[in-house]
Protein backbone atom coordinates (compact mmCIF):
# COMPACT_ATOMS: atom_id res chain seq x y z
CA UNK A 1 0.00 0.00 0.00
CA UNK A 2 1.14 3.67 -0.68
CA UNK A 3 2.19 5.76 2.06
CA UNK A 4 -0.57 7.55 4.67
CA UNK A 5 1.39 11.12 4.83
CA UNK A 6 1.84 12.16 1.60
CA UNK A 7 2.27 15.56 0.61
CA UNK A 8 0.54 17.72 -2.34
CA UNK A 9 3.03 17.21 -4.77
CA UNK A 10 3.52 13.29 -4.35
CA UNK A 11 0.75 11.17 -6.10
CA UNK A 12 -1.12 9.60 -3.11
CA UNK A 13 -3.72 7.17 -3.58
CA UNK A 14 -7.22 8.84 -4.99
CA UNK A 15 -10.94 8.10 -3.66
CA UNK A 16 -13.75 7.92 -6.00
CA UNK A 17 -16.79 9.07 -4.95
CA UNK A 18 -20.10 8.89 -6.12
CA UNK A 19 -22.88 11.39 -5.21
CA UNK A 20 -26.70 10.99 -5.04
CA UNK A 21 -27.29 11.17 -8.46
CA UNK A 22 -24.55 9.07 -9.93
CA UNK A 23 -22.08 11.29 -10.47
CA UNK A 24 -18.17 10.40 -9.65
CA UNK A 25 -15.49 12.12 -8.79
CA UNK A 26 -11.56 11.30 -8.10
CA UNK A 27 -9.82 13.11 -5.19
CA UNK A 28 -6.73 12.71 -3.86
CA UNK A 29 -6.24 11.26 -0.24
CA UNK A 30 -4.81 14.21 1.19
CA UNK A 31 -7.77 16.57 -0.08
CA UNK A 32 -10.50 13.85 0.94
CA UNK A 33 -9.29 13.31 4.65
CA UNK A 34 -10.49 16.75 5.24
CA UNK A 35 -13.93 14.91 5.70
CA UNK A 36 -13.76 12.87 9.30
CA UNK A 37 -15.64 9.68 7.57
CA UNK A 38 -13.54 9.90 4.57
CA UNK A 39 -9.81 9.67 7.53
CA UNK A 40 -11.27 7.07 8.92
CA UNK A 41 -11.95 4.75 6.08
CA UNK A 42 -8.16 5.54 5.08
CA UNK A 43 -6.83 4.72 7.76
CA UNK A 44 -8.47 1.75 7.89
CA UNK A 45 -8.12 0.66 4.40
CA UNK A 46 -10.45 1.70 1.77
CA UNK A 47 -12.11 -0.74 -1.45
CA UNK A 48 -11.25 -0.02 -4.68
CA UNK A 49 -15.08 0.87 -5.71
CA UNK A 50 -16.19 3.99 -5.53
CA UNK A 51 -18.01 5.43 -2.22
CA UNK A 52 -21.34 5.74 -2.26
CA UNK A 53 -22.94 9.31 -0.86
CA UNK A 54 -26.60 8.87 -0.91
CA UNK A 55 -26.74 12.26 1.10
CA UNK A 56 -25.25 14.50 -1.03
CA UNK A 57 -25.84 15.46 -4.68
CA UNK A 58 -23.34 15.79 -7.65
CA UNK A 59 -23.22 19.89 -7.33
CA UNK A 60 -22.87 20.33 -3.70
CA UNK A 61 -20.40 17.29 -3.67
CA UNK A 62 -18.39 19.44 -6.13
CA UNK A 63 -18.44 22.25 -4.59
CA UNK A 64 -17.28 20.57 -0.96
CA UNK A 65 -14.38 18.98 -3.10
CA UNK A 66 -12.98 22.32 -4.79
CA UNK A 67 -13.07 23.92 -0.81
CA UNK A 68 -11.30 20.75 0.43
CA UNK A 69 -8.73 21.07 -2.13
CA UNK A 70 -8.12 24.72 -1.53
CA UNK A 71 -8.34 23.97 2.40
CA UNK A 72 -5.56 21.17 1.96
CA UNK A 73 -3.18 23.24 -0.22
CA UNK A 74 0.16 23.71 2.16
CA UNK A 75 0.51 27.28 -0.11
CA UNK A 76 -2.03 29.05 0.55
CA UNK A 77 -1.99 31.78 3.35
CA UNK A 78 -4.88 32.17 6.03
CA UNK A 79 -5.08 35.68 4.38
CA UNK A 80 -6.02 33.97 1.15
CA UNK A 81 -7.93 31.08 2.77
CA UNK A 82 -10.07 33.47 4.81
CA UNK A 83 -10.96 35.30 1.40
CA UNK A 84 -12.06 32.37 -0.44
CA UNK A 85 -13.64 31.47 2.64
CA UNK A 86 -16.16 34.40 2.45
CA UNK A 87 -16.57 34.52 -1.59
CA UNK A 88 -17.15 30.74 -1.20
CA UNK A 89 -20.14 31.08 1.33
CA UNK A 90 -21.85 33.52 -0.28
CA UNK A 91 -24.48 31.52 -1.97
CA UNK A 92 -28.24 31.56 -1.85
CA UNK A 93 -29.94 29.97 0.79
CA UNK A 94 -30.73 26.53 -1.08
CA UNK A 95 -26.82 26.30 -2.31
CA UNK A 96 -25.97 27.27 1.68
CA UNK A 97 -28.09 24.32 2.92
CA UNK A 98 -26.80 21.78 0.99
CA UNK A 99 -23.63 22.86 2.07
CA UNK A 100 -24.71 23.10 5.56
CA UNK A 101 -26.07 19.39 5.05
CA UNK A 102 -22.99 18.06 3.37
CA UNK A 103 -21.10 19.10 5.64
CA UNK A 104 -22.09 17.82 8.23
CA UNK A 105 -23.13 14.69 6.52
CA UNK A 106 -19.06 14.12 5.65
CA UNK A 107 -18.33 15.64 8.70
CA UNK A 108 -16.20 18.20 7.65
CA UNK A 109 -16.00 20.64 10.99
CA UNK A 110 -14.30 23.48 9.48
CA UNK A 111 -16.82 24.12 6.42
CA UNK A 112 -19.53 23.25 8.85
CA UNK A 113 -18.88 26.05 11.15
CA UNK A 114 -18.33 28.35 7.93
CA UNK A 115 -21.88 27.53 7.21
CA UNK A 116 -23.06 27.81 10.20
CA UNK A 117 -21.99 31.15 10.95
CA UNK A 118 -23.21 32.34 7.58
CA UNK A 119 -26.72 31.14 8.41
CA UNK A 120 -26.19 32.80 11.86
CA UNK A 121 -25.41 36.21 10.06
CA UNK A 122 -28.67 35.90 8.50
CA UNK A 123 -30.34 35.59 11.73
CA UNK A 124 -29.05 38.75 13.19
CA UNK A 125 -30.54 41.80 13.82
CA UNK A 126 -34.11 39.88 12.14
CA UNK A 127 -37.09 39.79 13.69
CA UNK A 128 -39.20 36.50 14.61
CA UNK A 129 -41.49 37.28 11.41
CA UNK A 130 -38.51 37.99 8.87
CA UNK A 131 -36.51 35.28 9.94
CA UNK A 132 -39.61 32.89 9.25
CA UNK A 133 -39.52 34.08 5.83
CA UNK A 134 -36.16 34.12 5.47
CA UNK A 135 -36.30 30.52 5.99
CA UNK A 136 -39.89 29.67 4.70
CA UNK A 137 -40.56 28.50 8.48
CA UNK A 138 -43.84 28.00 9.50
CA UNK A 139 -45.50 29.42 12.73
CA UNK A 140 -46.59 26.65 14.52
CA UNK A 141 -47.09 28.50 17.66
CA UNK A 142 -51.00 29.09 18.77
CA UNK A 143 -51.42 32.77 19.19
CA UNK A 144 -51.93 32.74 23.11
CA UNK A 145 -49.02 30.47 23.31
CA UNK A 146 -47.20 32.87 20.87
CA UNK A 147 -48.06 36.08 23.40
CA UNK A 148 -46.41 33.89 26.05
CA UNK A 149 -43.48 33.50 24.64
CA UNK A 150 -43.14 37.62 23.40
CA UNK A 151 -43.99 38.28 26.72
CA UNK A 152 -41.14 36.75 28.03
CA UNK A 153 -38.78 37.71 25.30
CA UNK A 154 -40.37 41.45 24.97
CA UNK A 155 -36.54 42.78 26.01
CA UNK A 156 -34.84 40.91 22.84
CA UNK A 157 -37.69 42.38 20.40
CA UNK A 158 -36.39 46.10 20.39
CA UNK A 159 -38.49 49.24 20.53
CA UNK B 1 -35.47 25.22 -8.58
CA UNK B 2 -37.60 27.97 -6.67
CA UNK B 3 -38.66 25.82 -4.17
CA UNK B 4 -37.78 26.90 -1.15
CA UNK B 5 -35.72 24.27 1.17
CA UNK B 6 -37.36 22.86 4.25
CA UNK B 7 -36.83 23.40 7.61
CA UNK B 8 -33.19 22.09 9.17
CA UNK B 9 -32.75 19.07 11.21
CA UNK B 10 -32.65 19.94 15.18
CA UNK B 11 -28.96 19.58 15.29
CA UNK B 12 -28.14 22.00 12.55
CA UNK B 13 -30.46 24.27 13.91
CA UNK B 14 -28.46 23.69 17.28
CA UNK B 15 -25.52 24.44 15.37
CA UNK B 16 -26.38 27.48 14.25
CA UNK B 17 -28.53 29.32 17.16
CA UNK B 18 -25.70 28.59 19.70
CA UNK B 19 -23.46 30.89 17.50
CA UNK B 20 -26.11 33.81 18.06
CA UNK B 21 -26.20 36.91 20.44
CA UNK B 22 -28.71 36.54 23.36
CA UNK B 23 -30.47 38.86 21.69
CA UNK B 24 -31.03 36.92 18.78
CA UNK B 25 -31.92 34.23 20.48
CA UNK B 26 -34.50 35.76 22.21
CA UNK B 27 -35.89 36.88 18.97
CA UNK B 28 -35.38 33.13 17.18
CA UNK B 29 -37.63 31.78 20.04
CA UNK B 30 -40.62 33.04 19.00
CA UNK B 31 -39.99 31.56 15.23
CA UNK B 32 -41.07 28.40 16.22
CA UNK B 33 -41.86 25.55 18.34
CA UNK B 34 -38.52 23.81 17.51
CA UNK B 35 -36.49 26.65 17.71
CA UNK B 36 -38.04 27.44 21.01
CA UNK B 37 -37.31 23.92 22.20
CA UNK B 38 -33.67 23.82 21.00
CA UNK B 39 -32.76 27.27 23.28
CA UNK B 40 -33.41 25.23 26.02
CA UNK B 41 -31.44 22.07 25.84
CA UNK B 42 -29.43 21.53 28.39
CA UNK B 43 -25.95 22.13 26.94
CA UNK B 44 -27.18 25.06 24.65
CA UNK B 45 -25.47 27.91 26.49
CA UNK B 46 -22.95 25.74 27.79
CA UNK B 47 -22.20 25.78 23.68
CA UNK B 48 -23.31 29.53 23.59
CA UNK B 49 -20.76 30.76 26.46
CA UNK B 50 -18.04 28.81 24.01
CA UNK B 51 -19.03 30.39 20.60
CA UNK B 52 -20.54 33.64 21.13
CA UNK B 53 -18.76 34.86 24.34
CA UNK B 54 -22.13 34.83 26.38
CA UNK B 55 -21.63 34.40 29.73
CA UNK B 56 -24.03 32.13 32.13
CA UNK B 57 -24.48 30.73 35.76
CA UNK B 58 -25.36 32.59 38.61
CA UNK B 59 -24.45 35.15 41.28
CA UNK B 60 -23.93 33.62 45.01
CA UNK B 61 -24.53 36.06 47.69
CA UNK B 62 -22.21 35.33 49.91
CA UNK B 63 -21.17 36.73 53.56
CA UNK B 64 -17.43 37.26 54.84
CA UNK B 65 -18.05 37.95 58.72
CA UNK B 66 -21.13 40.61 58.19
CA UNK B 67 -19.99 42.07 54.58
CA UNK B 68 -21.46 41.16 51.89
CA UNK B 69 -19.10 39.41 49.20
CA UNK B 70 -21.13 38.23 45.66
CA UNK B 71 -19.54 35.47 43.96
CA UNK B 72 -20.00 34.43 40.09
CA UNK B 73 -19.88 30.46 39.30
CA UNK B 74 -19.75 30.32 35.53
CA UNK B 75 -21.68 26.90 34.14
CA UNK B 76 -18.56 26.55 32.02
CA UNK B 77 -16.11 26.46 34.92
CA UNK B 78 -18.42 25.44 38.13
CA UNK B 79 -15.50 24.32 40.51
CA UNK B 80 -14.09 27.54 40.73
CA UNK B 81 -15.51 30.56 41.65
CA UNK B 82 -15.11 32.90 38.25
CA UNK B 83 -12.97 36.47 39.56
CA UNK B 84 -13.60 38.05 36.20
CA UNK B 85 -17.11 38.80 37.21
CA UNK B 86 -16.41 40.08 40.90
CA UNK B 87 -18.23 42.91 41.63
CA UNK B 88 -15.54 44.98 43.02
CA UNK B 89 -15.30 47.51 40.71
CA UNK B 90 -18.51 48.72 42.57
CA UNK B 91 -17.39 51.76 45.38
CA UNK B 92 -18.50 49.79 48.63
CA UNK B 93 -19.34 46.26 49.06
CA UNK B 94 -22.69 44.97 47.93
CA UNK B 95 -25.60 43.19 48.83
CA UNK B 96 -27.21 41.84 45.47
CA UNK B 97 -31.04 42.75 45.37
CA UNK B 98 -31.96 41.47 41.95
CA UNK B 99 -30.11 40.01 38.57
CA UNK B 100 -31.96 39.95 35.17
CA UNK B 101 -31.07 37.42 31.92
CA UNK B 102 -29.76 40.22 30.52
CA UNK B 103 -26.77 40.70 32.17
CA UNK B 104 -28.12 43.41 34.59
CA UNK B 105 -28.18 43.73 38.39
CA UNK B 106 -29.68 45.77 41.09
CA UNK B 107 -27.19 45.90 44.53
CA UNK B 108 -27.27 47.49 47.41
CA UNK B 109 -24.01 49.15 49.37
CA UNK B 110 -24.83 47.43 52.96
CA UNK B 111 -25.40 50.52 54.81
CA UNK B 112 -23.90 48.96 58.37
CA UNK B 113 -20.17 49.97 57.07
CA UNK B 114 -21.86 53.67 56.46
CA UNK B 115 -22.08 56.45 58.69
CA UNK B 116 -25.19 57.87 57.55
CA UNK B 117 -27.00 54.89 57.69
CA UNK B 118 -28.83 55.31 54.54
CA UNK B 119 -28.14 52.70 52.04
CA UNK B 120 -27.17 53.02 48.30
CA UNK B 121 -28.88 51.68 45.01
CA UNK B 122 -26.56 50.90 41.99
CA UNK B 123 -27.42 49.11 38.55
CA UNK B 124 -24.41 47.38 37.22
CA UNK B 125 -23.39 45.44 34.13
CA UNK B 126 -20.85 43.27 35.62
CA UNK B 127 -19.40 41.78 32.55
CA UNK B 128 -18.79 45.22 31.33
CA UNK B 129 -17.94 46.88 34.84
CA UNK B 130 -20.54 49.60 34.04
CA UNK B 131 -22.60 51.13 36.77
CA UNK B 132 -24.61 53.97 37.84
CA UNK B 133 -26.04 54.57 41.16
CA UNK B 134 -30.26 55.50 41.12
CA UNK B 135 -32.03 57.97 42.91
CA UNK B 136 -33.33 55.70 46.49
CA UNK B 137 -36.70 55.42 47.22
CA UNK B 138 -38.06 56.05 50.71
CA UNK B 139 -35.39 54.30 52.67
CA UNK B 140 -37.28 55.30 55.86
CA UNK B 141 -39.05 52.07 55.16
CA UNK B 142 -37.79 48.85 56.15
CA UNK B 143 -37.49 46.92 52.38
CA UNK B 144 -39.30 43.76 51.98
CA UNK B 145 -38.34 42.46 48.75
CA UNK B 146 -36.53 44.07 45.68
CA UNK B 147 -36.92 43.00 42.01
CA UNK B 148 -35.97 43.84 38.86
CA UNK B 149 -37.42 43.55 35.05
CA UNK B 150 -35.50 44.52 31.69
CA UNK B 151 -38.25 45.61 29.31
CA UNK B 152 -35.98 45.80 26.65
CA UNK B 153 -31.79 45.75 25.71
CA UNK B 154 -31.65 48.28 22.57
CA UNK B 155 -32.18 50.79 24.05
CA UNK B 156 -31.71 49.41 27.95
CA UNK B 157 -35.03 50.43 29.63
CA UNK B 158 -35.76 48.43 33.02
CA UNK B 159 -37.74 48.39 35.91
CA UNK B 160 -37.34 48.19 39.47
CA UNK B 161 -40.40 47.08 41.99
CA UNK B 162 -39.48 47.67 45.54
CA UNK B 163 -42.10 46.34 48.77
CA UNK B 164 -41.14 47.91 52.02
CA UNK B 165 -42.46 47.97 55.19
CA UNK B 166 -44.53 51.44 55.86
CA UNK B 167 -44.77 52.62 59.95
CA UNK B 168 -48.17 50.73 60.45
CA UNK B 169 -48.06 47.24 58.84
CA UNK B 170 -51.32 46.31 59.62
CA UNK B 171 -54.46 48.32 58.41
CA UNK B 172 -57.86 47.79 59.05
CA UNK B 173 -60.59 47.75 56.02
CA UNK B 174 -64.37 46.67 56.37
CA UNK B 175 -63.53 45.05 59.83
CA UNK B 176 -60.73 43.06 57.97
CA UNK B 177 -57.07 43.19 58.84
CA UNK B 178 -54.68 43.28 56.32
CA UNK B 179 -51.13 43.17 56.20
CA UNK B 180 -49.90 46.21 54.34
CA UNK B 181 -46.49 46.95 51.76
CA UNK B 182 -45.82 50.24 50.08
CA UNK B 183 -44.95 49.34 46.48
CA UNK B 184 -42.98 51.38 44.54
CA UNK B 185 -41.36 51.03 40.68
CA UNK B 186 -38.84 52.85 39.41
CA UNK B 187 -38.63 53.24 35.77
CA UNK B 188 -35.34 53.88 34.10
CA UNK B 189 -36.86 55.78 31.34
CA UNK B 190 -37.91 58.54 33.79
CA UNK B 191 -35.15 57.84 36.11
CA UNK B 192 -37.42 57.88 39.32
CA UNK B 193 -39.59 56.24 41.76
CA UNK B 194 -43.09 56.19 41.09
CA UNK B 195 -45.56 55.48 44.26
CA UNK B 196 -48.26 52.57 43.54
CA UNK B 197 -51.31 51.37 45.18
CA UNK B 198 -50.61 49.60 48.47
CA UNK B 199 -50.45 45.69 48.53
CA UNK B 200 -52.88 44.53 51.51
CA UNK B 201 -52.51 40.99 51.78
CA UNK B 202 -55.49 39.04 54.43
CA UNK B 203 -53.67 38.91 57.94
CA UNK B 204 -51.44 35.73 58.03
CA UNK B 205 -50.09 36.27 54.87
CA UNK B 206 -46.94 38.37 53.70
CA UNK B 207 -44.78 38.53 50.43
CA UNK B 208 -41.59 35.85 50.74
CA UNK B 209 -38.23 37.07 51.40
CA UNK B 210 -36.41 34.34 47.82
CA UNK B 211 -35.66 36.54 45.58
CA UNK B 212 -38.57 37.17 42.97
CA UNK B 213 -38.76 34.79 40.14
CA UNK B 214 -39.36 36.67 36.60
CA UNK B 215 -41.56 34.96 33.66
CA UNK B 216 -43.68 36.58 30.86
CA UNK B 217 -43.15 39.65 32.22
CA UNK B 218 -44.54 39.13 35.59
CA UNK B 219 -42.69 39.24 38.96
CA UNK B 220 -43.30 36.17 40.95
CA UNK B 221 -42.94 34.91 44.79
CA UNK B 222 -43.73 31.84 46.74
CA UNK B 223 -46.13 33.39 50.16
CA UNK B 224 -45.32 31.02 52.99
CA UNK B 225 -49.06 29.91 52.75
CA UNK B 226 -48.10 28.67 49.42
CA UNK B 227 -49.87 30.65 47.50
CA UNK B 228 -47.87 33.12 44.50
CA UNK B 229 -47.94 36.71 44.52
CA UNK B 230 -47.59 37.87 40.90
CA UNK B 231 -46.90 41.35 40.34
CA UNK B 232 -47.74 42.75 36.80
CA UNK B 233 -45.63 44.95 35.12
CA UNK B 234 -47.45 46.21 31.94
CA UNK B 235 -50.46 47.05 34.12
CA UNK B 236 -48.17 47.61 37.15
CA UNK B 237 -50.99 45.85 39.47
CA UNK B 238 -50.42 42.99 41.80
CA UNK B 239 -52.48 39.63 42.63
CA UNK B 240 -52.57 36.23 44.51
CA UNK B 241 -53.38 33.06 43.17
CA UNK B 242 -53.85 29.47 44.46
CA UNK B 243 -51.42 26.70 43.51
CA UNK B 244 -53.24 23.17 43.07
CA UNK B 245 -53.10 20.41 44.92
CA UNK B 246 -50.63 19.13 46.20
CA UNK B 247 -48.71 21.92 45.56
CA UNK B 248 -51.11 23.62 47.70
CA UNK B 249 -50.92 21.62 50.40
CA UNK B 250 -48.31 23.23 53.19
CA UNK B 251 -45.82 20.16 54.47
CA UNK B 252 -46.57 17.81 51.68
CA UNK B 253 -43.08 18.36 50.04
CA UNK B 254 -39.87 18.82 52.23
CA UNK B 255 -38.93 21.82 50.37
CA UNK B 256 -40.25 23.72 47.60
CA UNK B 257 -38.22 26.46 45.03
CA UNK B 258 -40.18 28.71 42.58
CA UNK B 259 -38.26 28.82 39.43
CA UNK B 260 -38.00 30.17 35.89
CA UNK B 261 -38.39 27.57 33.17
CA UNK B 262 -38.13 27.10 29.25
CA UNK B 263 -39.47 31.03 29.73
CA UNK B 264 -42.55 29.82 32.05
CA UNK B 265 -43.06 30.05 36.13
CA UNK B 266 -42.28 26.19 37.61
CA UNK B 267 -41.67 25.05 40.52
CA UNK B 268 -39.11 22.23 42.08
CA UNK B 269 -40.74 20.35 44.81
CA UNK B 270 -37.97 17.86 47.29
CA UNK B 271 -39.73 15.38 48.73
CA UNK B 272 -39.23 12.19 50.46
CA UNK B 273 -36.68 9.53 49.04
CA UNK B 274 -34.52 11.78 47.26
CA UNK B 275 -37.06 12.30 45.14
CA UNK B 276 -38.25 16.23 43.49
CA UNK B 277 -40.69 16.72 41.25
CA UNK B 278 -40.79 19.73 38.52
CA UNK B 279 -44.16 21.01 37.83
CA UNK B 280 -44.42 24.04 35.17
CA UNK B 281 -47.46 26.27 34.78
CA UNK B 282 -48.54 25.68 31.21
CA UNK B 283 -51.66 28.07 31.44
CA UNK B 284 -50.79 31.69 32.49
CA UNK B 285 -54.27 32.83 32.40
CA UNK B 286 -55.95 29.55 33.44
CA UNK B 287 -53.02 29.21 36.22
CA UNK B 288 -53.31 25.00 34.79
CA UNK B 289 -50.15 23.51 35.91
CA UNK B 290 -48.72 20.20 34.66
CA UNK B 291 -45.98 17.82 36.31
CA UNK B 292 -43.36 17.80 34.33
CA UNK B 293 -40.33 15.93 35.35
CA UNK B 294 -39.61 13.45 38.25
CA UNK B 295 -36.12 13.44 39.01
CA UNK B 296 -34.24 11.34 41.19
CA UNK B 297 -31.22 13.24 43.54
CA UNK B 298 -30.14 10.08 45.24
CA UNK B 299 -26.50 11.00 43.48
CA UNK B 300 -26.16 13.77 45.00
CA UNK B 301 -25.57 12.73 48.29
CA UNK B 302 -22.33 11.72 48.54
CA UNK B 303 -21.62 14.76 47.31
CA UNK B 304 -23.01 17.44 49.53
CA UNK B 305 -25.30 17.12 51.94
CA UNK B 306 -29.01 18.36 52.70
CA UNK B 307 -28.99 19.57 48.98
CA UNK B 308 -32.30 21.53 48.09
CA UNK B 309 -33.24 23.13 44.83
CA UNK B 310 -32.13 26.80 43.75
CA UNK B 311 -33.20 26.95 39.98
CA UNK B 312 -33.33 25.62 36.87
CA UNK B 313 -30.37 26.25 34.61
CA UNK B 314 -31.71 24.89 31.36
CA UNK B 315 -33.72 21.47 30.67
CA UNK B 316 -32.55 18.88 32.34
CA UNK B 317 -29.97 20.56 34.68
CA UNK B 318 -30.93 21.75 38.16
CA UNK B 319 -28.83 24.32 40.21
CA UNK B 320 -29.38 22.51 43.99
CA UNK B 321 -27.51 24.11 46.75
CA UNK B 322 -26.09 22.74 49.91
CA UNK B 323 -24.30 23.85 53.16
CA UNK B 324 -21.33 24.89 51.52
CA UNK B 325 -21.42 24.14 47.97
CA UNK B 326 -23.29 24.62 44.87
CA UNK B 327 -24.30 22.13 42.47
CA UNK B 328 -25.09 22.24 38.42
CA UNK B 329 -27.31 18.08 38.43
CA UNK B 330 -27.63 17.08 34.82
CA UNK B 331 -30.57 14.59 35.79
CA UNK B 332 -31.35 14.00 31.90
CA UNK B 333 -27.87 12.30 30.57
CA UNK B 334 -27.84 8.69 30.85
CA UNK B 335 -25.25 9.01 34.00
CA UNK B 336 -26.30 12.09 35.75
CA UNK B 337 -23.46 14.64 35.74
CA UNK B 338 -22.72 16.77 39.05
CA UNK B 339 -20.57 20.11 39.05
CA UNK B 340 -19.92 21.23 42.22
CA UNK B 341 -18.63 24.27 43.54
CA UNK B 342 -17.55 24.16 46.99
CA UNK B 343 -18.08 27.91 48.39
CA UNK B 344 -15.60 29.11 51.14
CA UNK B 345 -18.07 31.36 52.85
CA UNK B 346 -21.51 31.60 54.42
CA UNK B 347 -24.13 32.12 51.50
CA UNK B 348 -27.61 32.81 51.09
CA UNK B 349 -29.59 34.04 48.06
CA UNK B 350 -28.84 32.57 44.63
CA UNK B 351 -29.47 34.37 41.35
CA UNK B 352 -29.38 32.96 37.85
CA UNK B 353 -27.68 34.93 35.92
CA UNK B 354 -26.89 35.18 31.87
CA UNK B 355 -25.15 38.36 30.09
CA UNK B 356 -23.60 39.18 27.20
CA UNK B 357 -19.95 41.64 26.28
CA UNK B 358 -22.05 44.69 24.91
CA UNK B 359 -21.79 48.10 26.60
CA UNK B 360 -25.13 50.01 27.61
CA UNK B 361 -26.55 53.10 28.63
CA UNK B 362 -27.62 52.27 32.79
CA UNK B 363 -29.06 55.79 32.48
CA UNK B 364 -30.32 57.82 29.43
CA UNK B 365 -27.87 60.11 28.08
CA UNK B 366 -30.64 62.64 27.89
CA UNK B 367 -30.12 62.68 32.08
CA UNK B 368 -26.97 64.31 33.04
CA UNK B 369 -24.31 62.65 34.16
CA UNK B 370 -23.74 59.62 31.78
CA UNK B 371 -22.69 56.49 32.45
CA UNK B 372 -20.38 55.96 35.76
CA UNK B 373 -19.75 57.77 38.66
CA UNK B 374 -22.37 58.64 41.95
CA UNK B 375 -19.90 61.77 41.81
CA UNK B 376 -23.04 63.98 39.96
CA UNK B 377 -25.16 63.15 43.33
CA UNK B 378 -22.92 64.34 45.91
CA UNK B 379 -21.62 67.52 43.97
CA UNK B 380 -24.80 70.05 44.90
CA UNK B 381 -25.10 68.41 48.07
CA UNK B 382 -22.06 69.64 48.52
CA UNK B 383 -22.02 73.20 47.23
CA UNK B 384 -24.91 74.16 49.03
CA UNK B 385 -23.50 73.09 52.09
CA UNK B 386 -20.62 75.65 51.19
CA UNK B 387 -22.41 78.31 50.46
CA UNK B 388 -24.99 78.01 53.26
CA UNK B 389 -22.03 77.94 55.42
CA UNK B 390 -20.71 81.27 54.39
CA UNK B 391 -24.12 82.76 54.67
CA UNK B 392 -24.11 81.74 57.99
CA UNK B 393 -21.02 83.21 58.67
CA UNK B 394 -21.45 85.54 56.71
CA UNK B 395 -24.70 86.33 58.73
CA UNK B 396 -22.63 85.86 62.00
CA UNK B 397 -20.35 88.33 61.56
CA UNK B 398 -22.91 90.93 60.55
CA UNK B 399 -24.61 90.28 63.48
CA UNK B 400 -21.36 90.54 65.82
CA UNK B 401 -20.65 93.84 64.11
CA UNK B 402 -23.51 95.54 64.93
CA UNK B 403 -24.33 94.38 67.93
Amino acid sequence: MSSSSSPMQSTGRKLKLKSKDDETFEVEEAVAVKSQIFKYMVEDGVSNGPIPLPNVNGKTLARVLQWCQKHADPTITEDELNKYDAGFIDVDQAVLYDLLMAANYLNIEELLKLACMRVADMIKGKSPDEIRRTFNIKNDFTPEEEEEVRKENAWALGP
Amino acid sequence: MESQPADLPPDMIFEILTRLSLEDIGRCRLVSKNWNRTTYESTFMQQNCQRAKTISGCFIQCWDKYEPSPEFVSINNVSDCDPKLSLRFLPAPVKIEAATKQGILLCMNDYRTRRLRIPEYYVCKPSTKEWHQIPNPKTRYFTQKMAMLVLRSKPLRYKIVRFSQPKSTFTRYKSIWYKCYRCEIFDSETWAWKRLKDVLLPDGKFIGFEPAVSACGVLYSLMPDNEIFAFYEDTESWTTFELPFPLCKKDYFKHMKLVEYRGRLGMLCMGENFMMQLWVMEDHDMKIWSKRETISIEALRDVETHTVPAAMHSTGVALMRGYSAVVFYDFKSGRPSINVCKVGKFFDAIFPFQSDLEPVHLKKKSFTGGVGSAGGMRFPFLLSVVVLSWVFLFICSYLAYYS
